[in-house]
Order: structure tokens, then sequence, then C-alpha cells
């Protein structure tokens, strides 16, 4: 009996447990004290960040990433046409979520390009640190500068008012943030936003220096850092300097040919992507894809009941000899002859129509995007030095450019405005889907002017939108609002 | 072993010195004397030996009595105990014990008798949940105890309700009770275990009785007891169920089509008269503008007969011409829902004598919900032994199985606004949208080469175009297979006469297969298919050694217990995702061309406690029990992982005292109070599921291509540890007159270092981190009161009332950094000091402005004069950014409690339960959605109210589909009243008489009706009134009424 007793107890007392019974670690994650540890955990955290980019964000559809926005930025434009009520983003095409602070879509951008910047701060501030090959370490610091630079840049043309070149620019701008830390920030002025921008790329661009070749398109590298470089100088209208840097940007890089053009833009393989990002077909973001949008093929509703389509307007500016003219069709409802190839009789057609963007397969959505490339950077260097006066060096620059779009174009002689204005319109064709429109009607000082084109009216909700108005300022989402104690918001 | 030997012998010697002894045989029969029936299962013990019998199914027991004994006693369950002369043929008639039957509770690590628990327990009797048609037992929680509330009452087969005690003890960890199931934790679905098999459900509510659970029971306990047998000859029972399912609750009432159309006319129309930039048309040209656009640009599809144009004239009189094209065919409800079958059946074999006693049992459900492609099909067994093996060693094991495989309506939270949610889909659709295609002239159907009529997703609508819920139910499949295998075991050793120590161990082990198929026509999957599968595994194990030593010396009694405790729980999940159907009909994997995505994870919790438990009594008249917990846990980190934690309780029964003997109408009466602490680890992420290392530091893993990628995701917090939750309790129990019974109590929660997700700047790039800070605080009373009106012979009737009140208040908020209170929005409430965690904060609604049906919101104070509209005193705005933010009372009931009668009548029975609820608000989105001033969806007969000429009053906005946003912005204009009463329950039975039963060799037979949600009366027709604990409604599968008929029989 007592040995009985003896056993139990002791049966009993063993079984308490060691103090690393009670230590568990998560299999979908690493710890962040990790990530300093080395320069390849470091260079796997600026992946990260080339993966935020095409990631379902926020659990809605219209929000996959940067190419979210990009769709955001044509949609709040002219150029861009939603033939029918679809659901998502049309809400941002009626111009009204980014003036609600509780939206979604007001909070979107906000909250994405922040997390850019928290993740790129903790390599920016702490790259130093480690031991490791100095290239490898210019690299990643050079990367994360950009991109640090980058989502600034988004954020104070979206949440500011705009830059007006030859003043002091002392409006609010968006909270600097140079240090991931918790401490609610207050607003920069716009010119300090711009300052610290201009700065983070001049960095990032002496870093790059000497560094590797990248790995793919889907990283950062000098020229992309000089492009972004060449789009913020051109938003100050600092404009030789952008053409500078635009020119910097392309080189190395070559205009695609018209068959590449018509090849649907969805691979990085193309000549002219300078950056954009690169999708495994396992990696797959289904309806939350640029292509669930944008594409002609997809089998998205998005897609499939609401194509997308260009400004009536605009098309009938294209040359008939251009290859960009077949990119959209204008008969495709009315007309008798069915030009587009579509998957099933479920889609939709609508005059108009673009097959710009497809799908390489179209039972998925997977497909590269492009954030930058050679044909924007052509452009940079025409509209910078036609808004400088240098007449012969925009015509050279948009020849280049045009006659490989058209071959019969034959060289502008255009000067002053009418150059300006041509050199827009190839900007609008040129960049059509892309992500510029409204950032160009901001940065530019346009209205918004919808009417006389094939929007339908009970659809857009706006058809204008006059320069100065508060419109153009997106709120401060009521998150930040309630957040930061500091935070001031846009005018209501 | 020497000893054991001797001990055998000796047994055996004494057996053969009894068969020698002298004996007399006496039979007789045991009856009861309030009826006459016999009782079936009455022990009869020889006074001063251990020899017994059981009555038989007459009543009659057979008994040998040896040497000089002379008497009997004769005892049963709920009467008092006889101690008669024994005489041959002899008639022993047992009284109902007029003191309330002293209920044994299952509590922590044990049972107590209910007369002697210093803590608050109210129990489910096997007999409240027998008839009852539940595929998930948690639901004759409702209603079944004050104190302990419910949400989330869904008609998805097989799903279960939330369940909250005494409020709501957190802000961003699980305010859910503990389920314990047969002595430990348990995380698998209840829906596993089939309510045939539940003995009891014993909810502990206080902190002294919690306590010994103390790591993880903040919010208090469900215990779950499964059947055993009992010390008896075996029985069989056999349960047959059949029901109708159908709809508990209707739609709320909408508008029909000549109305919608006009609606959808004049939301045109005023846009253009409104204009938000621009020049205003004038009301004719604004008319002709929205006939002309009605169809082509707003709604896309004609109803009528008459060109698109031609609908309406410019001051929008309906052409009489128009006649509806297809006007039977746009009833979306009616399409998705059908009237459903429900069928159980069970069955049970259980019995024992001294030593091993036996309890198995079989179970099979079948229920199909209201909604198409909705089921729910569960095979269950259960085997319960329990065997004293020898004088000191007590074992038993328990081992249960059960396989669930169910498909199921898209309506999860995840799926609140899903095309594939046919709430959601049918609610959105208006009512000039038809099932089918139609001719767009003529309205006839469009017949497929089969003569087939075919679905509509090709015609262009203003909402849910290209798809179709009813096509995509029928053709995707949403199922899943759930198999559970649990098992128990125990191992009791006596020692040294007044200790025990008992070895639990327990496993619980399920796995779940979820299987999703989109098919290649219509929806998410089309054009080329996908199928999914989402397999997980989850794993817990529970070891528990309990060392107990109880003694009494004289009128003293203690019993103490020290108590260590481990607890690992595994889940992992595979989830593959591939697309392209190869051939038909064929939906595994296999059959798909490309992968989209496959990944696995697995997830670990893990608990360590050890427990101290004392108890003292004097006399049976005054206790005291002190417990004391350490515990620790995984998810936090090894700085700050363990907590403590402690309880006391003490309780007086007044009744025992002599003083009280001169009252003789009172049949008990006991004073009882206690104070502990609990602890609360159970932090849930943003989306409701569980954070299982929240102090962490994390990066995710997210690949950029082939290249390793991670981004930040969490912020570390070493800090972090448990909530504490600290309760006092203070109540009165009493049974009066022998027929009035009841208990009065009051409670105070504190909830203190709250596990607070607390939000961060957006532009610090990480939006929340949880930290331990805030306190809150719970406090109420509750009544429960029993009252047998009538009790006589034939005819029995017994009132159950309970009322409970609870009142939540956050009395401290994490700080900013200015150093004033932290103040957290969240959807439609708003967390700070000084009010409920469930207090609406929403944009203040004023009213409409009867210049020009605008929506009016009261202002905020810096507000710049555009949209400014003054109207007396008020400063109003037109813009809804521009409107302020205020509290507008709260989702929270004043008091809520149910009804319950229960008759007998000779063999007849009958008992009905209504539940209610007063005082709180609801904000029903469903309606808001209704109400929305644009042509979008369908419209609530409300809308009839709208503004429509200069000066007219009232408090729907004019129709504009330029400022929908504006006008239907969230706000308290969408507040409505929580009051509600539903008619949750109805039984009626008739017992056959025992002689028909004899016929059959039967002990009992019973036929019965059993009812569930037979009516909700609200506010407004249609709303889910007890959807949520927030007060919120939204497209979840609404309950379903169940009327069963059933039969069981006991052999």
């Amino acid at each position: 009996m007592k040995k009985i007793i003896f056993i139990a107890l002791i049966a009993g007392l063993l079984s308490s447990c060691k103090e690393s019974f009670l230590e568990t670690t998560p299999t979908t994650s690493v710890s962040s004290s990790s990530i300093l540890a080395s320069v390849g955990n470091a260079e796997a955290s600026i992946n990260g960040i080339h993966r935020m980019m095409y990631q379902q964000w926020e659990s809605s559809q219209d929000m996959g990433g940067y190419a979210g926005m990009m769709i955001a930025m044509d949609a709040m434009g002219e150029d861009l046409v939603f033939p029918v009520n679809q659901y998502y983003a049309n809400s941002v095409y009626k111009w009204t979520v980014h003036r609600s602070v509780n939206a979604l879509w007001d909070f979107y951008p906000y909250d994405f390009m922040y997390k850019v910047i928290n993740n790129a701060n903790i390599i920016v501030n702490g790259i130093d640190g480690i031991t490791g090959v100095q290239k490898d370490k210019d690299r990643v610091k050079a990367e994360a500068l950009t991109y640090r630079a980058w989502a600034h840049f988004f954020l104070v043309q979206l949440y500011a008012k705009r830059y007006v070149a030859g003043t002091t620019n002392s409006q609010l701008g968006v909270p600097l943030m140079l240090m991931s830390t918790t401490v609610p920030q207050p607003r920069a002025t716009v010119e300090e936003v711009y300052t610290q921008v201009n700065k983070d790329l001049d960095d990032a661009i002496i870093l790059f220096a000497g560094t590797t070749e990248r790995a793919n398109k889907s990283h950062l590298n000098a020229n992309v850092a000089n492009g972004i470089k060449a789009r913020v100088l051109l938003a100050q209208g600092n404009w030789t300097a952008a053409a500078t840097a635009a020119a910097a940007a392309r080189s190395g890089y070559t205009l695609m040919s018209n068959a590449e053009y018509k090849a649907g833009f969805n691979s990085a393989t193309n000549p002219e992507w300078i950056w954009g990002s690169i999708m495994a077909t396992d990696q797959t973001i289904y309806f939350y894809s640029y292509f669930a949008f944008m594409s002609y093929n997809f089998n998205a509703s998005a897609v499939r009941t609401c194509p997308k389509c260009i400004n009536s307007l605009l098309y009938a500016k294209i040359a008939a000899t251009d290859v960009r003219k077949g990119l959209w069709h204008p008969t495709e409802k009315t007309g008798t002859v069915k030009e587009v190839v579509l998957p099933t009789t479920a889609f939709a057609r609508y005059n108009y129509m673009n097959t710009k963007f497809a799908v390489v397969d179209y039972t998925s959505s997977v497909g590269d995007v492009v954030m930058m490339r050679a044909a924007e950077m052509y452009l940079i260097e025409a509209e910078a030095y036609a808004r400088a006066g240098q007449d012969g060096k925009a015509q050279d620059a948009l020849y280049t450019l045009a006659v490989n779009r058209n071959s019969s174009y034959v060289k502008s002689t255009s000067t002053g405005q009418t150059l300006i204005d041509e050199i827009m319109v190839q900007r609008r064709v040129e960049l059509w889907g892309e992500g510029f429109r409204f950032l160009d009607l901001k940065r530019l000082n346009l209205p918004l002017d919808r009417t006389g084109a094939n929007h339908v009216v009970a659809q857009m909700n706006l058809a204008t939108v006059p320069v100065g108005d508060k419109l153009w300022q997106w709120l401060i989402p009521q998150k930040e609002m309630d957040t930061n104690p500091v935070m001031v918001q846009n005018e209501l | 072993m020497r000893k054991l030997t001797f001990l055998l012998t000796c047994l055996f010697l004494v057996g053969v010195g009894l068969v020698n002894a002298q004996s007399k045989s006496i039979s007789g029969k045991v009856l009861s004397a309030e009826d006459g029936q016999p009782i079936i299962g009455a022990t009869i013990k020889v006074k001063g030996t251990t020899v017994g019998a059981i009555t038989n199914v007459d009543g009659e027991f057979k008994i040998s009595l040896q040497g000089d004994a002379k008497n009997l006693v004769v005892s049963y369950v709920g009467m008092t105990t006889a101690d008669v002369l024994a005489q041959n043929g002899m008639t022993v008639k047992l009284q109902a014990d007029a003191k309330m039957i002293d209920e044994v509770l299952v509590v922590a690590y044990g049972t107590a008798k209910k007369s002697s628990f210093t803590g608050s327990a109210s129990v489910v009797s096997a007999a409240k949940i027998a008839d009852r048609s539940m595929s998930n037992v948690t639901a004759a929680l409702e209603g079944s105890t004050a104190g302990v509330t419910v949400s989330g009452n869904s008609g998805q087969p097989g799903s279960g309700i939330n369940v909250r005690v005494r409020g709501f003890g957190s802000v961003n960890a699980s305010n859910s009770p503990l389920y314990i199931v047969d002595g430990v934790p348990y995380e698998g679905a209840i829906s596993n275990i089939s309510s045939d098999d539940i003995e009891s459900m014993t909810i502990l509510k206080d902190a002294a009785s919690t306590a010994l659970y103390g790591a993880k029971a903040a919010n208090g306990i469900v215990v779950l007891t499964t059947k055993k047998g009992k010390k008896e000859k075996a029985r069989v029972q056999f349960k047959a169920t059949t029901g109708v399912v159908s709809r508990g609750l209707s739609e709320q009432s909408t508008v029909g089509v000549n109305d919608y159309m006009k609606l959808s006319w004049e939301t045109l129309r005023n846009s253009k008269i409104y204009p938000s930039t621009g020049v205003a048309m004038t009301s004719a040209v604004a008319g002709q503008w929205a006939s002309d656009n009605l169809i082509s640009g707003a709604l896309y599809m004609n109803p009528y007969t008459v060109g698109n144009t031609a609908i309406f004239s410019t001051d929008g009189v309906l052409n009489s011409a128009a006649k509806l094209k297809y006007g039977n065919d746009c009833n979306w409800f009616d399409a998705i829902e059908r009237t459903g079958i429900r069928q159980d059946y069970g069955m049970n074999i259980s019995g024992g004598n001294d030593k091993t006693q036996y309890f198995f049992s079989v179970g099979y459900l079948n229920e199909k919900g209201y909604v198409i492609s909705s089921d729910f099909e569960r095979f269950n067994a259960r085997a319960n032994v329990e065997s004293k093996v020898t004088s000191y060693l007590r074992t038993g094991i328990s081992i249960n199985g059960s396989r669930s495989n169910s498909k199921f309506a898209r309506t999860g939270s995840d799926d609140n606004i899903a095309f594939v949610n046919p709430f959601n889909f049918a609610r959105s659709m208006a009512p000039i949208y038809p099932i089918y295609l139609h001719d767009a002239t003529t309205g006839d159907y469009i017949l497929d080469a089969l003569g087939q009529k075919q679905y509509d997703y090709t015609s262009n609508r203003a909402t849910n175009n290209g798809r179709h819920v009813i096509a995509e139910t029928e053709l995707n499949n949403n199922s899943y297979i759930r198999q559970a295998l649990g098992v128990r075991a125990f191992a009791e050793i006596s020692f040294l006469k007044d200790f025990k120590l008992t070895l639990n161990g327990a496993g619980d082990f399920s796995d779940y297969k979820e299987s999703v198929y989109e098919n290649t026509l219509v929806g998410d999957g089309a054009p080329s298919g996908r199928g999914q599968r989402d397999f997980s595994d989850s794993k817990t194990w529970n070891l528990n050694q309990v060392l107990a030593y109880e003694k009494s010396f004289g009128v003293h009694n203690f019993a103490v217990k020290a108590i260590h405790e481990s607890y690992k729980y595994t889940y992992q999940d595979l989830y593959a995702m591939r697309q392209g159907l190869i051939a038909d009909g064929n939906f595994e994997l296999y059959n798909f061309t490309t992968t989209n995505d496959v990944y696995s994870y697995t997830s670990e919790k893990r608990t360590e406690s050890y427990l101290g438990n004392f108890e003292y009594n004097f006399d049976n008249k005054y206790y005291l029990s002190a417990n004391i917990n350490r515990s620790a846990s995984s998810k936090f980190a090894k700085e700050n992982r363990w907590g403590t934690f402690w309880g006391i309780g003490a309780s007086w029964r007044i009744d025992q005292e002599k003083f009280m003997k001169q009252y003789s109408f009172i049949n008990s009466l006991k004073l009882r109070s206690s104070y502990g602490q609990n602890g609360n680890e159970s932090l849930l992420t943003s989306t409701g599921s569980e954070d299982y290392f929240p102090y962490q530091g994390l990066y995710d893993i997210q690949n950029n291509g082939t290249e390793a990628g991670f981004w930040l995701s969490s912020l570390e917090n070493k800090n972090l540890s448990w909530e504490k939750n600290a309760q006092f309790d203070v109540a009165i129990e009493y049974s009066l007159f022998s027929r009035l019974r009841g208990s009065f109590e009051f409670y105070n929660r504190q909830s203190t270092n709250l596990l607070f997700s607390v939000p961060l700047p957006v532009s610090g790039g990480v939006t929340s981190i949880w930290s331990n800070i805030g306190t809150m605080y719970n406090r109420g009373f509750e009544v429960m009161v029993s009252v047998d009106p009538v009790k006589t012979k034939d005819l029995v009737w017994t009132v159950d009332l309970t009322a409970s009140t609870n009142k939540n208040e956050i009395t401290k908020m994490p700080k900013n950094n200015d150093g004033t209170s932290k103040e957290i929005i969240s959807g439609t409430k708003k967390l700070s000091e000084g009010h409920s965690m469930y207090d609406f904060w929403l944009r203040q609604w004023y009213g409409v402005n009867p210049a020009d049906g605008s929506a009016l919101y009261y202002a905020q104070d810096k507000v710049t004069a555009t949209n400014q509209v003054i109207i007396g005193t008020d400063t109003l705005t037109t813009n809804v950014n521009n409107a302020r933010y205020g509290y507008s009372s709260s989702s929270l009931p004043k008091v809520q409690g149910a009804l319950t009668n229960t008759v007998k009548y000779k063999r007849f029975d009958l008992s009905f339960m209504f539940t209610y609820s007063l005082g709180g608000k609801i904000y029903d989105t469903n309606y808001q959605s209704l109400m929305v001033a644009s042509a979008y969806g369908p419209k609530h007969t409300d809308i009839l109210n709208r503004w429509q000429n200069v000066g007219d009053i009232t408090d729907v906005p004019r129709m504009d589909a330029g400022q929908a946003t504006n006008f239907n912005a969230n706000s308290d204009r969408f507040l409505i009243s929580r009051n509600y009463l539903m008619f949750k329950n109805l039984t009626f039975g008739y017992s056959f008489p025992a002689n028909w039963m004899r016929a059959i060799e039967a002990t009992d037979g019973r036929i019965f009706v059993s009812a569930e949600n037979l009516f909700i009366l609200s506010k407004r027709k249609g709303m889910n009134v007890s959807e949520s604990f927030a007060g919120t409604t939204s497209n979840v599968y609404n309950p379903s009424k169940i009327v069963s008929l059933g039969v069981n029989f006991t052999f």
C-alpha cells in the first residue's frame, strides 16, 4: 500500500513542467529582434516592402497593394471611364470617399504608405550597426531610403495642398517620419516634406553607385531612385533638374516595340520597364489584382460588367496610325463588328473599352504590374524642357517616344503652350491607367472636366471640379485624428 | 501485497459465512405517496448491513433478511428516506422531500451540495434539455439563469451561440465563458456533443467558485457533465424526434415594384434639382432627364411593358400603359428558402452495480435548414465507465467520438457583404430583377435547348451585377466534415484514511476539413472553376493531479486540496487552392490545372497552474472556503508569465439555526458571499480569432517571388501579462412554504490591467499594440423566483422568473502622451472613461430640412460656414463630415430575463418559455441599407414618408442619388429600441400509462411536441434583436423556427 502511495505521489509531482514548456513561437512570422541580426534579414525586410506592393489589404478587393492606388489615381481623373456602376473603386471615381474621414479608401493610402515608411526606417536607422559587406549594406539602405522618399511623396500629394513653385510652401504637409516611433508627430510643411524627399533620394542615388545590380525589376536601383526624383522635381516645377533626373532614370532602358505594346502590360521582361511588381503564380491576390480591374479578359465582376474605357475626347486625339489607337475600341458595344475576343458571353462590351491591359492566362489574375517605365521618363523630359522654354530639347525627347508609337509621326515644330499641350496629350494617352492623371491635374493646377465625353452622367456623380477647390485635398483619416493629438485636419 | 491477500481471504470467508447464516425472504412494493404510482429504482437496504435491492418496473422488490435484522431503509432521489419494519408483502409509501432537493453541483475538481456551496451556480438539468430541438446544447442556456445572456442565435444548422456571464469583463480579450467538459477545459465545438448525453450544465458565476480554474475563468464557467451509469439494473432508452424547420424571423417590410420605380425616378430627378456642384435644373427639365436616364443610367432593366424612357412623365406619373413583364419572378427570398426537416435519434444503455457503472450511447442527427444548401448531420457515440477496482482505487474512462458533416450557407462575418451570402444578396435585390432570364420585350421566359428556364446572371442590374446567389449556391459546394475524439481517464487512490490522490488525463482531438468548390459558370470561380481545401487539426492535452484531504473533528469539517495542472493546445492548418477544372463533376484538387495557393502553419498555447483550496464548515451551518492559484501562460513573456489569483467565500445556512426551527414555513435559507480574482489571457485579433503570440514583436513572412521577405506586423511588449478580474458577490437563497424558491444576488466585477489593443498613430506604421491598461466594472442584480401556484395530486403548475441587470462602465483608459485619457473609436462605439464599452458613439442626427429635404446633422463646434444651416438656436450642417459625434445611449439592456411556465396535469405536461429584454438600443444596419436615398437596392416601406415637397415635415430625407452617402451616413438616426419579447420554446408532452408500458415491458414512454423560436415581438418587424451584444445587425443566418414531434421509451 505504501509503495502505491509513494509511486502515485511521485507521478503527481513529476508532471510539473519545465519553464521551456511555456515558450511558444509562431510559424508564420519571425521575431522583430532578428531583423537587424544580419544583412540578409535586413534585405528580406526590404523584400517584404516589395511584396507589400501586391498584397491584399484592408479586406477590400480594390486595395491590392500599390496597384489599387494607381487605379484610384486614374479613376479620379477624366481619362478613365467607368461605363457602368461597378463595385469597390467606384466610390473613388465618384470623388466621395477621399472626402469621408471614416471611409476605408481615405485611410488606405495613408496607412499603407506609413507602413512602408516604418519598415524602411527600421533599416535606414539600423543597417549601419550590422556587420556585413559594405556594398550589400549600402544597397539595402539605398532601397530603404528610396521607399521612404517615394511614400512621403505620395502622401504629400494626396493629403496636402499642392506644391506651388516659387512660394514658401508653408501649407501643412504630412508627418515626416524619419524614425520608427509610436510618438505622435505633427504635420510638417509641404516644403519640409519635399526637402526631405529630395535628400533621401540624393542619399540613395549616391549609395546605389557601386552596388551590384539588382536581382530583378521588383527591386529598386539608381534608375528607380532617379525616376522618382524626376517625378518629385516635376511636381516642384524644377524643370531642368527634372529632365536630367529623367534621363538618368531611363539610361539603359529602351522603348518597347509595337508588338510588345499590344502584349497586355503584364510582364516585367518588357525592355521599357524600369520598376514593377513581379508576381509568382502561387502568389495570386485573386480579385485584389490590378488585372481584376484594369484588364479586359479576367473574369472579375469589375472587369466582366465594367470594362474600363478611355475618354472619347482623348481617344479622338490619337492618330490613326498610332499603335495606341488599337488599344481601345470605340464601337465595341454599338458597332456590328466586335473586335475584342472575350473569354465568355457574360462579359459586357462598351464603346471605348480597353485591351491595353490583359492577363496572361484568362483564368488567373496574376500579372506583373508596371510602376515605372522609360516612356514616362521621355515624357517628363519633354514636358520639363517645354515648360522650361527649351523647346528644341522638348521636341527631341517627345519625338523619340512618339515615333516609336507611330512610325508616321512627324517631329513636332510647335513651341510654347502648343508644344506643352501636345506633350500632355501624349502623356495622357501613353500612361492611361497607370496611375498618374489625378496627380497630374493637381500638380499642374488643372480643373477636373469630364464633360462632353463618354462618362455616364448618372454614374460619375461629379463632372467638374474647379482648381483650388478643397476637394483636391484628401482628408486626414479619422483613425489618425483619433490617435494623434497633434494632427490637424484639412478644410472639411 | 500480503495484506491484500489477507483481505481477500477474509472477504471470502465472510461471504461463505453469510451464505450459511439464517435468512428470510421479504418482498414488497414501493409507491409514491403523492400519486400512488410505483417508484422504479428505489433503493432498499437492510438496516445495519450492506445488503440491498432495487425496485423493478412495478416498484416491487425482494430482499433477504439475515439473522436478527428487522428494519429496511428505503430511499429514492427527491423523496424522504423511510425506515420501516420489514414485512412480507409490505407496501412502502415515500413522501416527496418537502425541502428542496439538495442538488449536487459539479464544480471545479469535484462536486458540491448546493446547500453547502459558497459560490453562485445554476444548473440546467437533463430534463430541461431532453425535449428541445438543439444541435448545440448551449442553446439551453438562454433564459435558464439570471446573469447569463446570449446572442448570435443563428439558423445555420449546427452553429452555436455566444454566451456571456455577468456582463463583459474585457475589451479586446475574449468575454466567452470557459467550457469544461467532464472535468477539463474544452476547446472543441460544443455541437460535437449530443445534447442527449448531457446530464447537467452548471454555470459558475462568482469568483470563488471559478477561481480554481482561475487561469482562464474570468468570464465564468459552463460545466458540462455527461451521463454516467447508476447503481441500478440495466436500462435502455430510445428517443426519436422529427421536426419541421422554417424561418423564425421575417424580413423587414419593403415597397413593391411601382413604389420602387417611382422612388428611383425621384432619386435621379432630385440629384439634378439639388446638384452638389454646377447649375441646378428646373423640376421639369430634371424630371425629363430622370425619365430619360432611369433605365439606361441607373436601373439597367425595365420591368414594364413600356419603353425605357416612357415609364414616367416629366412630373413622375407612371405611364398608365405600364404593365409588369415578369412580376412573379422577382422574390429572391422565396427562391433561397425551403422547408427544412430535422431528425434526431438516440439510444443509450446504462446500469451498474456497487462496483462498476456504465453508460453507452449512440446518436444520429440530421437537420436541414430553411435556406437551400444548409444542413448538418452528426453521428456520435459515447462510453462512460467507472469502477471501484479495489478498496482504495477507483478509476474511470470516458471515450466519445463524433463525426459531423455539413453544407453551409455563406453567412459568416467574413461573408457579410459577399455575393454568395444568400441574405445579403436577396436583401439587396430590388423587386424589378428577375431570377430567370426573360425576353426584354415580351417578358417571356427564355428557355434553353432543353426547354428549361435559365438563371439570369447576364442582364445588367444596379446591384449584384453578373452574380446569382441561387445559381451559385446550387452549383458551388461549401461543406465541412468534422471528426472529434475525446478521451478522459482518471485514477483515484484513497490512502491514509482521509487522503485521496486523483490523477486526471484528458485529450481532445478533432479535425476539420472544409471543402469549397466554385463553379465555372457564374461567380468567383468562373470561368475556370476553383477548388479549395482547408484542413485543420487541433489537439488538447490536459493533465492534472489533485491531492485531497478531508477530515471531520466533531462539528468541524475540513477539506483541503492541492492541485497541479498543465495544458497544451496545438492547432495545425493546411490550406490549398487550385483552379482550372479539368473534368466536370470531380471537385478534388487533383482535377484542377493550376495551383493558386498552398500553405500550412502551426500554433500552440500552453498553460500551467498550481492551485490550493481550503474548505471548512462548522456543524453544516457556517461554511468557509479559500483558494489560491498561481498560473502561467505561454502568451506572456518569461518575465511576466506567472499570475497569482485568490478567492474566499463564506455561507451561513440560517435555516439550520435552532432559533429558526419555530418558522416552519422556511424550508431553507442561506446567506452567502464571496470575493476573488481570476485571470484572462484570451487575447483576440481584430477579426476575433485567438492571438497566440501577443507579446512578441513579429514580422509576417511574405516572400517576394522566390526571395525571402517579411514585414513588421506587431510590436513587442514584454510587460504584457494577465488581465485581472476581481469579483464580489453576495446572495440570499431561500425556499418557503414548500412552494416558493429563489435567490436574490448582487455582484460587482472589477476588471483591471485590461488587455487592451491600444491604437497608435497611423503615421507610426503600426496601428496598435497590446498593453495591460484600463479598468472596467460590471455590476448588477440577479433575481430568480420559482413558484408553484398550484400543487395538487393531479396538477402541478410552476412558474420560473429570472431577471438580471448589468451596468458596464470603463473607469480607466490608456493615457495619451499629454496625460489625457485615450478615447478609442471602433465602429459605432467609443471607448472612454465613464461609459460602457457598448455605448454608441455616432454622428448626431437632427432631422430633415423642410426647405429642401436635406439631411441635417448637429454641426461640430469648430465648423466652417460651408454647408451650415441654422435653425433656431441649433447650428446644423448638411455635410456629414462636419457633423458632431456624440454618445447616443447603449446597446446593453437594462433588464433581461425569462419567464417559464411548467404545468403537469396527470399524464400531460406543458412547458413554455419567454425571454425578454428591456432597455438599450439597436443600430439597425439592415434597415439603414433599405433607407438609402439612391436607387441602390430595395427600399423599406418607411421611405414612403420621404420629403417630397418644400415644407414637408418628415424624418426621411429626399431621394437623391448624389447625396446618398451624406443622407444615409451612420448616425443616431438608425438607433431603435432593443426591447423584445421572444417566445423561445414550448413543449407539450404526454406520458403513457404504466399498464400500457408493461404490455411492452417498458418502464417509461412519452410522446411530445416541442417548438423553438415561435415568435419575436420587437419595435421593428424583422429586426434581429439578439444578433449581437453590440446591438448591430448584419446579414447573418436569421434564427429558425423548429417544430418537432418526438417519442421516447425506456426499458
